[in-house]
């Protein structure tokens, strides 16, 4: 296990490696504004690899340049310079190959809204080449995995919030493709249509080896659905290793954020260190963050201490042991904004 | 053995993939005409207020045309002068100059009115022919003056011609030759005299041209109006086109197969049928108040229904520059009023101007619209009975100027909505 992982690092560096479903090099995307202050370096020179096969859950912050990363891959969006390849190969953008390879499901749901679901679904399966009576079935399957059935003669601008989410999905999903780029499709959407995505997505990359790209700002879900997860910020990919991993290496323990109502220096951080055991902590402007195992079970004793000291905590907030910890952990900052 | 299977194999695949192609460009264009036909706008548009201005205008200016008291003469004059002991006299001016200064007066006190109201033109070929057709009731006279007319006034002992062109059937054409004869007698005996020479006759020259039946007003409008409505068209396809990219519906598209041929020849076939249901009810329509036609339907509806594709055309041309469907249709319907108002222009008079001949027949600057051939084509089928044969030219013109408009949209289209963005 251990050497075969070591195998793909290695072969990641070489570029055209069969093995990955798409591999992105040196990527990078500006948008350049009338001001040289309002440009934006959405995606920094982004490098990493996806497997074929798995669920690769791209994680970051609002702005992070998730959609914008994803809209180049599939071919919406011109990069400013670098390039990425599909299964070894690098594609170009209005080959028929790669568009029949590609699923993309944008994070803002776009469809005829004078056209009834099924309308919709039928209208962008019809340009792919598959025969009538195997995309009608697919269609059926697809309204019926995603509980349009009732609704699928329904125009598409009466349907409710979360069935334009599902209808928009299922656009991206009728041709199949090996390769499912999803932009935050589990926004907007009930817990339980949540809970069902969560089950179809799993079962969908199950079959024939799909490789699925998932980008969220939820990381509950995107922890327990991704096989990797890339965790970006800026621009820049910070980590990318399977959330297991991930939390391992950088996101040991809970976090607690303690707010302190005035200004304090590092002697009331280092007596903090000294007296309970196994934190480690920092300064960051007027919070205390304290990283460490059982982060509630500190808590009175860290208290103690703070007031002891002549200090008042306005706010205390515990993040457990998770993604958002791992986040915290690499930028300094919360995920959820 | 093998070889004969692989060719029918790859016969067979061949044809499969036509049959997807075309399922595509099918699918796409019922889309379009689901969406357009569930659209009320459509109906109000494209069909109600064509049909709405249609019956107006059928009330109005269906009837006979009321007798004149004044002629309206155009003059083409090509004189070119005649140059005597270094003075150059140019007597074509001359004439034109009298022919409006003559009046008559109408009641004791009042202003007295114009004989003559005249017109110029600086040549005369088929189009001011065409022009004088269309103008039969408001002009009753063509005057030609000739290069040498100067030239021949002063080659004393010689006549002196001009000619005119009219309909000889109407009793205003008549007349008018009649005032004119006797203003043209009295001005050349004038000049001749007071070059000291009283010999010559002048001589009129009389060119018949052929008026069928009795034109109105409003036949000569009704192609417009069935126009009107199609050039409406321009709306729609420039913001259903715009809205699909609007509403990101275009990059779904854009990640499928389906190439740019296959989006606009679906769109261009939903304008094609919605032109037709326009073209069949306002020809009906214009039927049902009078429309003297006696050319056949068939061949001015399918010189519209041609037109109709150069619209979508000019609607896909805006829709590429685009990125609102509001901005869209605004520029469409500023860009539709040129397009409609030149198809009244045979009624209200506007010479042609050449911008190249081929074989004797002029191409007019603004040919390059497709509604002004259209129109003149539809007016000379309907109205003087021409058959194909005589329209051959326009109606060739007419079908490379609307191919030059798609495979403009075509190339617009696919370079700027959907090719990858740069922001
Ligand atoms: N079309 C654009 N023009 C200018 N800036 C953009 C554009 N699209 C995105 N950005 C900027 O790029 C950054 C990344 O945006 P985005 O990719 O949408 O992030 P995310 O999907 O992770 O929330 C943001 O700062 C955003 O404002
Ligand atoms: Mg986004």
């Amino acid at each position: 296990m251990v050497t075969s992982n070591e195998n793909v690092i290695l072969k990641s560096e070489s570029v055209g490696d069969s093995d990955s479903a798409i591999e992105v090099v040196e990527l990078i995307k500006h948008f350049s504004s009338k001001k040289e202050s309002e440009a934006v370096k959405a995606v920094d020179g982004l490098s990493f690899s996806i497997k074929k096969g798995e669920i690769f859950g791209l994680l970051g912050p609002n702005g992070a340049g998730k959609t914008t990363l994803i809209r180049m891959l599939v071919g919406l969006l011109k990069p400013t310079s670098g390039k990425f390849l599909f299964n070894g190969e690098e594609l170009n953008i209005n080959s028929s190959k790669l568009k029949n390879v590609i699923g993309y499901v944008p994070q803002e749901a776009a469809f005829w809204k004078d056209l009834t679901v099924y309308e919709n679904l039928s209208t962008i399966g019809t340009t792919y080449k598959i025969p009538n009576k195997e995309l009608k079935e697919r269609i059926d399957h697809l309204l019926e995995g995603l509980y349009l059935v009732e609704h699928k003669k329904k125009k598409a601008s009466k349907l409710s919030g979360g069935m334009q989410r599902r209808l928009n999905l299922a656009m991206g999903m009728v041709h199949h493709p090996q390769i499912l780029l999803l932009d935050e499709v589990f926004v907007g959407l009930d817990p339980q249509t949540r809970n069902y995505l969560y089950d179809y997505l799993k079962d969908f990359a199950s079959k024939d080896n799909k490789t699925i790209i998932i980008t969220s700002h939820l990381m509950e879900i995107v922890d327990a659905l991704s096989d990797r997860v890339g965790i970006l910020d800026l621009g820049k990919m910070l980590a990318v290793d399977t959330p297991e991993n991930l939390k391992n290496t950088h996101g040991k323990g809970d976090i607690l954020q303690l707010e302190i109502d005035k200004d304090f220096d590092d002697s009331l951080v280092s007596k903090i260190d000294k007296s309970v055991a196994d934190v480690s902590i920092e300064k960051n402007e007027q919070n205390l963050v304290v990283k460490t195992l059982n982060a509630i079970a500190k808590l009175p004793e860290i208290l103690n201490i703070v007031e002891a000291e002549g200090f008042t905590v306005q706010d205390v907030k515990l993040t457990k042991q998770s993604l958002e910890t791992v986040f915290i952990s690499l930028t300094g900052k919360e995920l959820r904004v | 053995m093998d070889e004969k299977k692989n060719i029918q194999n790859k016969f067979v695949s061949i044809t499969q993939n036509i049959g997807y192609e075309f399922r595509t460009t099918l699918k796409l264009s019922l889309k379009y005409l689901k969406e357009i036909f569930r659209s009320k706008l459509f109906f109000i548009i494209a069909i109600l207020l064509p049909a709405i201005l249609m019956i107006f205008m059928g009330v109005i200016f269906g009837g006979p045309i009321s007798a004149v008291q004044s002629f309206s003469i155009l003059v083409v004059n090509e004189d070119a002068g005649y140059t005597n002991d270094t003075i150059t006299y140019t007597f074509g001016e001359s004439l034109i100059g009298t022919l409006e200064t003559i009046t008559y007066p109408v009641e004791e006190g009042e202003e007295p009115m114009n004989l003559f109201y005249v017109y110029e033109s600086e040549y005369y070929n088929q189009s001011v022919e065409d022009y004088l057709i269309y103008e039969e009731h408001g002009l009753h006279l063509t005057l030609i003056i000739p290069e040498n007319f100067s030239e021949m006034i002063f080659s004393f002992d010689n006549d002196i011609t001009v000619t005119v062109v009219g309909d000889s059937t109407t009793g205003d054409y008549q007349s008018a030759v009649t005032a004119f004869g006797s203003i043209y007698d009295d001005f050349v005996g004038a000049v001749r005299l007071s070059l000291g020479d009283t010999t010559g006759h002048t001589i009129i020259v009389e060119n018949f041209i052929d008026i069928v039946g009795n034109t109105t007003v409003f036949d000569l409008m009704v192609p417009g109006f069935v126009i009107i409505g199609i050039v409406m068209n321009i709306v729609f396809v420039s913001s259903i086109l715009t809205e699909e990219y609007e509403q990101k519906t275009l990059e779904k598209l854009q990640l499928t197969p389906m190439r740019t041929i296959h989006l606009l020849g679906g769109l261009a076939i939903s304008q094609l049928l919605v032109a037709l249901v326009q073209i069949i009810v306002l020809f009906a329509l214009s039927l049902a108040f009078g429309y003297n036609a006696i050319g056949s339907f068939v061949l001015a509806g399918i010189i519209i229904w041609i037109m109709s594709l150069s619209m979508s055309a000019i609607g896909m041309i805006i829709a590429a520059f685009s990125k609102k469907a509001t901005i869209a249709s605004s520029i469409s319907s500023v860009v539709a009023i040129p397009l409609y108002m030149i198809t009244f222009f045979p009624v209200w008079g506007m010479s042609t101007i050449p911008m190249f001949e081929i074989n004797g027949n002029v191409f007019g600057v603004f040919d390059i619209l497709p509604t002004n051939l259209a129109t003149n084509m539809v007016n000379s089928v309907m109205i003087y009975g021409q058959t194909f044969a005589d329209i051959q030219f326009e109606f060739v013109s007419l079908i490379i100027v609307t191919a030059i408009y798609l495979i403009i949209g075509l190339v617009l289209i696919s370079l700027l909505k959907l090719r990858p963005k740069k922001e």
